[in-house]
């Protein structure tokens, strides 16, 4: 689009405008001006005047009594306008009486002469305002007043509008401009307009020309350059022919030469180069005016209007070929007839009809006859457009009938309502199907069948463990008897025996510890087999857990004079548990002794292998045959050949300590040479090592033995087994007072009556079991604190602890270990700071007293009253006190304050034992100062026991805690 | 005298501030001079052409003192004869009185001298002028002036202390004079602020005038 020129009309318009508005807004403001002048000269006038008169009225009495002084004070008053120049008071006479004056004082002026008949009057004159008043007084002419202004407010009036009038001025000049431009703008689209035939042609996306008879372009629109790519100028400067496309060059002067003759052309193509080489379409109409010789046309570029035609044609040969080279049969059939209308060659090959039988045939005709009605069905219900698909069976030429799955479109073919149909063959795809679906069922009814198996296999394992468990249980409980009295009888506790008899207990012994062995390792195996084992994994030393197994395997060496020797280099610590850990240390060292023939030699090896730790033990013994090495760990295996006084083994050994080993993360293996020796090695994870230097285990505190007769501490047997209660009391009754239940019941009786120092408890018994028993101990305050040692046959550590068990031991249980447990939670009776005194001034309680306490092991000293007391503890260390409160002389509260009083009696338990009603400060006192208080009433024996108990045990731990 | 003149002037001015006075500090202290000065004429007995065109000021002032007070309505309506202005004693004005207030108006009221021996005559009085001659019998006049409302002028020094109502004074050559406010309450006078305005100074309540 060309710009528009600013014409010259618009620019003068601009003017016009500008200056018409600025020449009225001066004209107004000039008017403005003068009136608002006016207005406040009168104003000003009107106001001086006011002022005057006020003068006047004030001066009037000053004139009178000629006082001027008074007249100037009034006259100061002026200087509140800053407008007022000067002022003068005249007497009657026309003497200057008073002055004012606003800068300083100047001259005076003159009366000035007012008028006849008038009041005052006034003039502007040299930039002021003089006004000359009459003073009236009564009616009576009394003095004149004369005030000069200046014009100053008005100056500044005048000043502002000037200010305004100027910014107006520019403001409405510049609305002026804006405006004119905007004219001008409007003016230019006006000429625009003017001009549109030329416009519309620039605009056109048509392509406008003149062309004269000559063969030459006159005039061309922009549409031209931008179709072509060609400038105007280089389509000017050739004849239009040389554009167009030689085959079209005929058609072309054909045409043109209609149009000389004066006919109009429409709808004529041909094609035009581009700039680039390729060609375009165009679409005419033409008409040629002959008075200019010229041509006007208008043409339009169809290219791509032809090329979507092209591709219409490709799209369709493409759709054509989908439909004739598509895999599966297809074909069209018309909805109403069902004849078919198209086929494919797939359709051709498949059913073997040819293409011209095919388009003779209709749908029914390649259906088996029964299913015709069924076809008409779902014809009838086709939807108009929708795709559908079903399954069908289809009639070959030859009368096969197969399985298709059909999928069916609307479409419109030649005019007509049809269906395309694709055809796929399922045939072989349903048989495969049904083969598979008959195949699974028989895999699913095997698998069945294979998991009745496993659930009766398992249950068959667990009934094997179980009746492994329970068969070693039943096994050991005799056996149990039978070891420990036989050791009883051979450690010649129940009589001496003679040197036959002894061997023959000897025999027994043996013999029911190498059953009791066997049963022990079964148990173990049937364990690990269940997964049952439980390992309580904790990080030690291979060193610190070597000379428990040692103590127990050096006597076996020393017997047959073998060597051990120890070669530990590891500084790791393993983690493993502790106790299965010699378990496997001791089978590999019994094997070793087992098998080494006197004189020999065992070497135990400990060494760090990165991240495990192994141990070897290697011996001199008879070795193991190469092809014996696998079974060595194999269960009831046992190696054949070896020599016959050695041969005693269980045959689980190995097999259970290769089990213990891999179940904590370790390997185990054997090389051996035959006649020669073994060396077992075998690895467990190493802790990585914390840098922190393991303390030496502090030496255990000597064992104290109790002399007997004094406070022997009672231990409380609970075992439903006779033989295995004598046993226990065997092993405990030199050190320890026995008492004996058979029963938790009757346990949990004696146990609140006899308050003993211990309990062993037995876990399998008839009854309350075990665990009852210990939880319903524990819950009973008065043997709560009573430790209980279980002893079972059973490994139930965890629950044990968890309930509270003091301690754990599992049977058959030594006598060693048996008395060191004990030891450990019954501390030795100390002999003399056990004894109770007993305080009350009445006799016979204080012998029901000491027959109780001393029934239940304690020692008591007897006094009647509060100063015997005082004295006896003066001398002597008791362990506690039993007060009477009420007792003549001294009472309870002083013994209790006097006791306290003395510095070494400061923690001696004090029980109070009363039948007096207290008083809550008496019973407050007693609460700090004493460590129980009891009633005498039916209930006091066995609460007695129990308090005395508590002050009496807490008091001996106290010190023993002291003494460590 | 000098040495003496801060005391006395702090004097006046207590007794000046205890009034209420407006007038100018150096008042009392011109005043004693004019006092002076007057006495010292008075005592050589030369009344020259000072004195009389002093005379003639206070006549005009008389008048004038006409103009700027009203008198109590019963009076001034009962009354229907001249506004009349009262000299007691010796007369000190001669003519200056009755030439100044020749043709004269107050109001609508003519203005006429009378000249008078005894207070008793003053009952037609608005003003009485009581001349220097009355001097020590200025205490009984006053008291007998009681009840009546005439506004009482004296050139007797001290007057205006003396329950005297206007007193003329002198200072630097003019005549002014001194306004005792509670008398002129006292006598119902209601005097104009343009008076008060002028006076050298007033006693009494101020707010009843100035």
């Amino acid at each position: 689009m060309p710009t528009v020129q600013p014409n010259s009309i618009s620019r003068k318009l601009t003017w016009v405008n500008m200056l018409v508005s600025g020449v009225a807004l001066l004209l107004a403001c000039g008017g403005f001006c003068a009136y608002d002048l006016h207005s406040f000269r009168s104003a000003l006038v009107e106001n001086v005047s006011t002022q005057a008169q006020i003068i006047g009225d004030n001066t009037v009495s000053a004139l009178l009594f000629d006082d001027p002084r008074s007249a100037e004070k009034t006259l100061s008053a002026l200087n509140a306008n800053r407008h007022l120049m000067y002022a003068q008071i005249y007497t009657r006479e026309g003497q200057p009486f008073a002055g004012y004056w606003r800068d300083r004082a100047g001259e005076t002026q003159p009366l000035p002469v007012i008028p006849a008949g008038q009041t005052q009057t006034f003039w502007f004159k040299d930039g002021h305002l003089g006004l000359a008043r009459s003073i009236i007084f009564q009616g009576k002419p009394t003095g004149t007043v004369y005030i000069r202004s200046d014009l100053g407010a008005m100056n500044d009036r005048l000043k502002s509008y000037a200010l305004i009038v100027i910014v107006v001025l520019f403001v409405s000049l510049l609305v002026a401009l804006v405006v004119g431009l905007v004219i001008n703008k409007f003016m230019g689209s006006l000429y625009s307009k003017l001009e549109t035939g030329k416009h519309f042609m620039d605009l056109s996306v048509d392509m406008f020309c003149v062309a004269g008879f000559d063969g030459f372009f006159k005039s061309l629109n922009p549409s031209w350059e931008k179709t072509l790519g060609f400038t105007t100028e280089e389509l000017l400067q050739k004849p239009y022919a040389e554009f167009i496309h030689p085959d079209d060059r005929a058609g072309t002067a054909a045409e043109d030469k209609r149009l000389e003759e004066g006919d109009v052309v429409l709808g004529f193509e041909n094609r035009y180069f581009c700039k680039d080489g390729s060609y375009k379409w165009l679409l005419w109409n033409a008409v040629s005016i002959s008075g200019q010789e010229a041509i006007y046309a208008v043409a339009r570029d169809i290219t791509e209007r032809k090329r979507a035609g092209e591709m219409l044609q490709e799209s369709e040969e493409r759709h054509r070929k989908l439909f004739e080279n598509n895999p599966h049969p297809t074909w069209v059939f018309d909805r109403e007839t069902l004849r078919f209308l198209a086929v494919n060659v797939a359709a051709v090959r498949k059913y073997g009809y040819s293409r011209d039988e095919f388009l003779a045939m209709t749908l029914k005709d390649i259906r088996p006859p029964e299913d015709v009605p069924a076809l008409l069905e779902t014809v009838r219900n086709l939807g108009e457009g929708n795709e559908s698909s079903g399954t069908w069976r289809h009639l070959l030429k030859d009368g096969t009938v197969i399985d298709t799955e059909n999928t069916s479109y609307a479409l419109t073919f030649m005019g007509r309502p049809a269906r395309v149909v694709v055809a796929v063959d399922v045939t072989q795809k349903n048989r495969d199907e049904a083969e598979k679906r008959k195949f699974m069922e028989r895999l699913a009814a095997t698998n069945q069948e294979l998991g009745l198996r496993n659930r009766e296999v398992e249950r068959a394992t667990q009934m094997k463990s179980k009746f492994l468990a329970s068969m070693s249980h039943e096994l050991r409980t005799p056996l149990n008897a039978i070891v420990g009295f036989s050791d009883l009888l051979s450690e010649e506790v129940g009589g001496p025996l003679s040197v036959k008899q002894k061997r023959f207990v000897d025999h027994i012994k043996q013999g029911s510890i190498h059953l009791l062995q066997l049963i022990n390792d079964i148990l173990d195996l049937s364990k690990i087999e269940a997964g049952q084992l439980e390992l309580h994994n904790e990080d030690f030393l291979v060193a610190d857990a070597l000379p428990e197994v040692l103590s127990t395997i050096s006597p076996l060496a020393m017997v047959k004079n073998i060597e051990v020797e120890l070669k530990i280099q590891s500084k790791s610590q393993v983690n493993a548990d502790r106790v299965r850990f010699k378990q496997i240390l001791y089978n590999l060292l019994s094997n070793a002794v087992k098998f080494t023939p006197k004189d020999g030699r065992i070497c135990i090896e400990c060494v760090d292998d990165w991240d495990f730790v192994r141990t070897s033990v290697t011996d001199t013994g008879i070795g193991i045959r190469p092809e014996d090495q696998e079974a060595v760990f194999e269960e009831f295996r046992q190696v054949e050949g070896s020599t016959k006084d050695t041969n005693q083994g269980t045959g689980l050994g190995l097999a259970i300590t290769k089990r213990l080993v891999e179940q904590q993360g370790g390997r185990i293996s054997v090389e051996s040479e035959f006649g020669k020796g073994s060396r077992f090695t075998f690895t467990l994870v190493a802790t990585v090592p914390t840098g922190k230097v393991r303390l030496p285990e502090p030496p255990k505190p000597p064992v104290v033995v109790a002399a007997p007769g004094l406070l022997t501490p009672l231990v409380l047997i609970v075992d439903d087994e006779v033989p295995a209660r004598e046993l226990l009391a065997s092993y405990l009754e030199p050190e320890y007072r026995v008492a004996m239940a058979e029963s938790g019941i009757e346990a949990l009786k004696k146990a609140q009556q006899l308050l003993p120092d211990a309990i062993t408890l037995d876990l399998l018994m008839p009854g309350a079991n075990g665990f009852e028993t210990l939880v319903a101990l524990r819950r009973t305050p008065e043997t709560a604190n009573i430790p209980i040692i279980i002893l079972s046959i059973e490994d139930e550590k965890s629950v044990g602890f968890a309930l509270g068990a003091a301690d754990y031991l599992i049977k058959p249980v030594r006598k060693p270990e048996l008395l060191e447990t004990v030891r450990k939670h019954v501390p030795a009776p100390a002999d003399d700071d056990s004894s109770i005194l007993l305080v009350d001034d009445d006799p016979q309680a204080l012998e029901l007293l000491e027959t109780t306490l001393r029934a239940a092991g304690y020692e008591t000293q007897s006094v009647q009253s509060g100063p015997r007391a005082l004295e006896v503890l003066s001398n002597k260390v008791v362990g506690a006190v039993l007060l009477d409160l009420l007792m003549p002389g001294m009472d309870g509260f002083q013994v209790i304050r006097h006791v306290r009083g003395e510095a070494a009696l400061k923690d001696l338990p004090i029980l109070v034992m009363t039948a007096k009603t207290l008083s809550r400060d008496e019973i407050n006192l007693l609460r700090q100062e004493t460590q129980g208080l009891l009633k005498k009433d039916g209930t006091w024996k066995q609460q007695l026991l129990v308090e005395i108990g508590r002050v009496v045990r807490s008091k001996k731990l106290t010190k023993s805690a002291g003494q460590s | 005298m000098k040495t003496a003149l801060p005391m006395r002037r702090e004097k006046h001015k207590t007794v000046l501030q205890r009034h209420g006075g407006s007038g100018p500090h150096s008042v009392m202290m011109r005043r004693t001079i004019a006092a002076i000065v007057w006495l010292l004429f008075a005592a050589s007995n030369s009344l020259g052409q000072q004195r009389h065109s002093e005379y003639q000021v206070e006549a005009a002032y008389l008048y004038n003192f006409g103009r700027f007070v009203e008198w109590p309505a019963k009076i001034t309506s009962v009354k229907t004869g001249p506004f009349t202005i009262c000299v007691l004693g010796q007369d000190p004005f001669g003519s200056l009185l009755d030439k100044t207030l020749a043709g004269e108006m107050i109001g609508n009221q003519s203005v006429t001298a009378k000249r008078i021996s005894s207070p008793q005559e003053s009952t037609d009085c608005q003003i009485l002028f009581i001349s220097s001659s009355e001097a020590n019998r200025v205490n009984k006049i006053i008291e007998s002036l009681d009840k009546s409302s005439v506004l009482t002028v004296s050139d007797i020094p001290q007057f205006s202390w003396h329950r005297g109502m206007i007193e003329f004074v002198s200072e630097d050559n003019h005549i002014r004079f001194e306004i005792n406010l509670t008398e002129t309450q006292r006598a119902g006078l209601n005097l104009s602020s343009d008076l008060l305005k002028v006076a050298a100074a007033v006693r009494g309540n101020p707010q009843a005038g100035d």
